[in-house]
């Protein structure tokens, strides 16, 4: 599965640890420096996809009684691999003068 | 009329299915996200309903593929059923008999070819998420008349080859099937392949649904 850009977030998010909705919808926002925020409904379509390919799965829940999700293994796999995917194509970005060398 | 109101009354644009399953969480992050907010009334309202209009259609559209892939078998299993039906007729009417043994291999075997043709057309037309939904489209709807259509016609004509007077006593619902073997544009043909229609419908509807339908989480 190649996650969207809201569901990598997510799978960043989570690497930290289990996090409830808005806890995630918090730390995607963090973590883009603000260029991404999720609403309600990007966050939960992606959870539900996330769910259903075990990308994700539910802990406990918290002291408020709010769903957690963490980070499952393949998740864990399939974030590694974007990752791999995303870093690569920066490569060719820079070694095509389209971003500046790393250098 | 109070923000939490209001999100709420938002919710009902997405499916029931999936309203039950995250709606209670959804308007608990709302919540904490309209304490929170730092843009103004309206930025905040554009981008909570901007979010939900965008994501809810998409789940509606997401609930409707597997009626879609659903019809897509089905109209492989009409097509198909009527080209075989017809075939057959005309190769066989009125030495009907003389088929009554391969028909069983022959049916099967038709089956799998037409199975994996489709199977392969589905998956070079749908994207992965539609696939599932139209593999078990295809099993049911194209798979199951058929392999009724011949092990039935088999069934019958075994029985008639080795006893004569049990092939005056037809069984009622293998009577039907031959009836509709042989005068294909029968009601009764056309009742087959609706009814085929409506169980490969309600096994995919089934099996997409079965994740959601999944309540884990005691509140």
């Amino acid at each position: 599965m190649n996650p969207t850009g809201a569901e990598f977030h997510v799978l960043l998010a989570l690497l930290e640890g289990p996090r409830h909705g808005y806890g995630l919808m918090q730390d995607v926002e963090e973590l883009s420096g603000g260029g991404m925020q999720l609403g309600p409904g990007t966050l939960y379509t992606a959870i539900k996809r996330l769910r259903s390919s075990k990308l994700i799965s539910e802990t406990d829940a918290d002291g408020d009684r709010r769903r957690c999700y963490k980070l499952t293994r393949k998740g864990r796999t399939v974030a590694e691999e974007e990752a791999r995917r995303l870093n690569d194509l920066v490569r060719v970005a820079r070694k095509r003068g389209l971003l500046p060398s790393a250098s | 009329m109070t923000a939490d109101r209001i999100y709420a009354a938002l919710l009902h644009l997405y499916p029931r299915s999936f309203r039950e399953e995250y709606g209670h969480e959804m308007l608990i992050a709302f919540r904490e996200m309209h304490r929170r907010r730092t843009r103004t009334r309206f930025a905040f309202w554009t981008f909570v309903l901007a979010d939900t209009v965008r994501t809810a259609g998409a789940e509606r559209l997401d609930t409707m593929r597997w009626l879609a892939a659903a019809l897509f078998g089905l109209l492989v299993t009409v097509t198909t059923a009527h080209a075989v039906t017809w075939t057959y007729a005309y190769f066989y009417h009125p030495y009907f008999e003389g088929s009554a043994i391969p028909a069983l291999p022959y049916g099967l075997a038709l089956g799998l070819i037409l199975g994996a043709a489709v199977a392969f057309a589905q998956w070079m037309l749908f994207p992965a998420a539609e696939r599932r939904a139209g593999r078990w489209a295809l099993a049911s709807a194209v798979a199951l008349p058929i392999a009724i259509l011949f092990c039935s016609t088999a069934i019958e004509r075994v029985i008639d080859g080795l006893n004569p007077v049990a092939s005056q006593i037809r069984l009622p619902a293998l009577n039907v099937l031959v009836l509709g073997l042989d005068q294909p544009r029968t009601w009764m043909d056309l009742a087959m392949q609706f009814s085929a229609m409506a169980v490969s419908a309600l096994i995919v509807r089934a099996l997409m649904f079965k994740p959601l339908l999944e309540r884990r989480h005691a509140h």
